[in-house]
Order: structure tokens, then sequence, then C-alpha cells
């Protein structure tokens, strides 16, 4: 039986009283870039943090190479190789770029390798081991960005997740940015991939899924979507 | 000027105690974002194991820091997995109250078991200085102030080379982006609350061993060690010793210059200066944290 790497199923998630996602249900295979689109709002972001254990859906579950990660702390899902890049990076803007890094290689796993990934890492990101000792918070956006990406790529994941990498960044960070994470997915990592700037997604997923206020709308091969006239007059008439 | 630059040397080197002190406060608050208002119980606690160990056994009062760190060290782990972790997830104002609570039980327990009658270390060289130039410098207040220095150091290295203290610096600035990279918020808070614990502890023998104290001394030491922290700056080691250090100098100088009456006031009054003007303090985060 072939499993799903990631498998989301039927979860409702609530903040507090106000329900944020109603009945969703996906999955992610493994060496595969799958996107949820959708406007701001449409509750992947929240799904995102499900999946890392930060919120707990209150009806369904997520399973994680076959076993359920519904009773996960957040602090043991990097350990489980899931790496989760958080809307706004989660950078430690006070501490350099280097510690950065080496904080993404905490989980004992990846120890051994530490040497190793920072070397690929800083392969993979010239522009950080320019920058190794300078401060985070003095990077410029898409510096941040590659290093958010490059921290929890140290980790050494199976799945990585990121929420809108593409956001508030020039269109040519945005390109070398999908560019990368095309990169990262031909050396074996599974992608999960949040974004608002739907064209450039689509165009690099192997499959989407389409949310709306909390609901799942459609899904599909990112290059069917592309072509379906529905999805293009109501998502990408959107992006203009 | 003889004079003056002998109460700067006394202020520093007694401001050194409550930087001590400061640096423990500050590294709780930065993981627990709580003010531990014990921290001053915590170190005449540890003031009265060293008179006790003194008075019962003779053995020299400074042997107590090599002692207390490890006892210290203990208790703060235990006080945080037995106490202050289970309150944790009921919020900031339980585990204000549970640290405000344990000082209350601390002090009255002090109190009950060993009277309120102040104690003091006197050795065979306590009364012993050192003359340089003009300046007479205590050499307990010497010692003192190198082993605070010493502490000082130790946690700055912890701090910056060691994979934990990255740890814990990166959680006391965004605890679910650290999680996230597996940074468990438990295991960090833990160990900034022994070590703040273990600090207290070394400021208490270094109390003891200068200057008399009573059980019900921890609250104004508390105070005196938060003043260290806004002088400071939450955050910065170097700068919660700095912090510790100019308060020391500022009673120092208020003391001699008005009267030992208005020392207290003056600190306080910076006290309040220093939050109207500059509530980062002088090394610390900016506002905006």
């Amino acid at each position: 039986m072939v499993k799903h790497l990631l498998e989301v199923s039927s979860v409702d998630i609530f903040y507090g009283d106000a329900q944020a996602v109603w009945d969703v249900s996906f999955c992610v295979d493994q060496e595969q870039i799958v996107a949820l689109v959708g406007a701001n709002g449409a509750g992947k972001s929240t799904l995102l943090d499900t999946i890392s254990c930060i919120i707990r859906p209150s009806r369904g579950e997520v399973l994680f190479q076959g076993k359920p990660i519904n009773h996960v702390r957040p602090e043991e899902v990097a350990e489980l190789g899931i790496s989760h890049v958080p809307e706004g990076r989660g950078l430690f803007s006070r501490m350099t770029v280097l510690e950065n890094l080496e904080l993404g290689g905490f989980p004992r796993r990846t120890r051994p390798f530490f040497e190793e990934s920072l070397a690929r890492a800083f392969d993979m990101f010239p522009v950080l081991k320019k920058r190794i000792h300078q401060r985070a918070g003095s990077l410029s956006g898409g510096e941040q960005q590659m290093l958010a990406i490059a921290r929890a790529v140290m980790a050494k994941p199976v799945l990585l997740m990121l929420d809108e990498p593409s956001l508030g960044l020039a269109p040519v960070i945005v390109k070398l940015m999908f560019e990368i994470i095309q990169a990262l997915n031909r050396e074996g990592v599974t992608i999960l991939l949040v974004e608002q700037n739907v064209h450039q997604t689509l165009e690099i997923a192997n499959h989407a899924y389409v949310l709306k206020t909390g609901r799942m709308e459609l899904s599909g091969k990112g290059s069917e979507l592309l072509r379906n006239p529905d999805f293009k007059q109501a998502y990408l008439g959107m992006k203009g | 000027m003889a004079a003056f630059l002998q109460i700067l040397v006394n202020g520093v080197l007694f401001g050194s105690m409550y930087g001590v002190a400061a640096i423990g406060l500050s590294l709780i608050f930065g993981t627990m974002q709580i003010i531990f208002i014990a921290q001053g119980a915590m170190m005449i606690l540890a003031a009265y194991i060293t008179y006790w160990v003194f008075t019962l056994t003779s053995v020299d009062p400074f042997f107590c820091f090599v002692l207390i760190i490890p006892i210290f060290l203990g208790i703060g782990w235990v006080f945080y997995t037995g106490l202050f972790s289970r309150v944790a997830a009921a919020g900031k104002n339980p585990s204000l109250l549970l640290a405000f609570g344990l000082m209350i039980l601390l002090e009255n327990l002090m109190s009950l078991a060993w009277t309120a009658n102040t104690r003091a270390v006197t050795t065979s060289y306590t009364g012993m200085g050192l003359t340089v130039g003009n300046i007479q410098i205590s050499f307990t207040r010497l010692v003192v102030f190198l082993i605070s220095l010493l502490a000082t150091g130790l946690v700055f290295f912890f701090m910056k080379k060691t994979l934990w203290g990255k740890a814990v610096r990166a959680a006391s600035e965004n605890i679910k982006a650290a999680a996230l990279l597996g940074i468990s918020p438990r295991r960090v808070s833990g160990i900034t609350f022994s070590i703040g614990i273990a600090l207290a502890g070394i400021a208490g023998v270094a109390t003891a061993t200068t200057y008399p104290f009573d059980p019900y001394f921890g609250f104004v030491f508390s105070l005196k060690a938060l003043i260290a922290v806004a002088f400071g700056g939450i955050g910065s080691v170097g700068g919660a010793m700095f912090g510790g250090i100019l308060l020391g100098v500022i009673e120092s100088v208020s003391s001699y210059t008005i009267s030992g009456g208005w020392a207290d006031a003056i600190s306080y009054g910076a006290f309040l200066l220093v939050l109207m003007f500059r509530p980062q303090g002088l090394f610390g985060r900016s506002a905006a944290s």
C-alpha cells in the first residue's frame, strides 16, 4: 500500500470559538511539490500550523508517514522530519546568520551532519556566506527569506513547509526563490507551499489545493488548474 | 578626590553583587516572561546556608561558592519542574503570584527556623583590606567582586558559545519559532531558571561574606536587582552586571554625599527616570520588543 507522506483528514480547526477550517482533507506524497493557494484568511496558514502541531484540530487527524501526530508537541516535529518556515519567517533577528543556521541544526538527528549541512547551505545560498556574522535583522528581505529556508533545511527535513515565501519580495528575488524551491525538491525534499502568488506557484507545483474561507474548493495538478478557465478567471484575474 | 575614588570603588565592588542577581532575573524574564520576585529570598537562603556552614563547621565561607552552585542549580530545576512549569500554561499572572508566594513562604520559613535576628559571617580576615594608593579595598569585597566577574563571564560564555545557550537566546527572542526548530520551551525555561537561581545563590554567598542580613532582606535585594536590570536592559548579560555596578555606585555616592537614608530614595528615583526615558535600559533590546 502506498502511504502518503502527509495526510490531513477531515480536519476542523478552531481559534477559541471561531471556526477557521471546515472538513478539509488533502495529502502530500513523497518528493512532490504541493501548493495550498487561496486568498487571505482562507485557512492556509492555519493548516500549516496544525501540521506542525502549533494548533490542534478539534476534529479529524493529521498523519505523517502513516502515523497520527495529533498529540505531538510543536518542538517535536522537527525531530520527526517536518520543518516549518512560518509566515514572517521567524528568524532570530538579534542573532547572526551563522547562529540562526546553527540553531537550524538543533535536532539531535541532524547533529552528526552539521558541518556538511552548513557547507551545503552556503553552496545553495552563497550570499549567506558573505553575511555569515551579520545580525539576521540587518539582512534584506530576500536574504532573510533565504536564511529562513536555509535554516529549515539544516534540519534535514523530509517535509519542508513554507508559508508565503514570496511575501514582500521583489519579482527578481521571487523568481530566485522558486528556483531554489525546485532545486531543493530535486534533492528529494518534499515541499508543501502556501502562497498567494498563484501563477508562479502553480507552475512548479505537482499538485495544488485551492482553499476558500476555510473550505476546500478545488484541487488538481498545477498545470491543469492553470489551464482551467474558471480557475483562471477566479484566481488569476485576482492577481491582476 | 581620593575620597571620591574610594566611594566609587566601594560602589563598584558592592554593585557587582546586585549585578549577579540581576543577570539571573534577566535570564528568567527572557524565557519565562516574569519578574522572579523571589530572587532576593533565594539569595538570603544562600546567605543562611553560608552562615550555618561556617558557624557549624568553621569551613571558610568562600568554599560555599563552590558548594552553593550545584545545590542551587538543583533547587532551580526542582522549582521549575515542580512548580513553575505546571503553572506556565495558565499564563503570566499565576506565575507571578507563584513567585510572590514562594518569596513569602521562604522568608517566613527562614524566620521561623532561624529567627529574624541579623546574622553576619565574621572570619579571621573579615576586617582585612588592601591599600592601593590612597584607596582601601576590603578583602572580602574584592574577592566577591572577582567571583561576580567570573560568574558573569561564565554565563556570557554559556550564552554565546554553547548550543543550549544559543537556544536560550533564540527562545527569549521568539519562543514559537524556536519550538519549530526543535527547541523545547520547557527545557529552555528550566535551564534559565536553574541558572538564575544559581546566580541568586552566588549573590547570596557574597552577601553573607560582606554584609549582615536577616530573612526580610530578600525583598529589597529583589528590588535592587530589578533596578539593575532596568538600568542595564533585559536580554544583556553584560548590561545586567553594568546596571548592578551602576546602582552600587549611585548608592555609594548618595550615601556619602547626602545620607544613607537618601541613598535608597535616589536609587528608586533613578529607577523611575530610566523607566520613563529609556525603558529598554542602556544595553537592552529596543522598546519594540
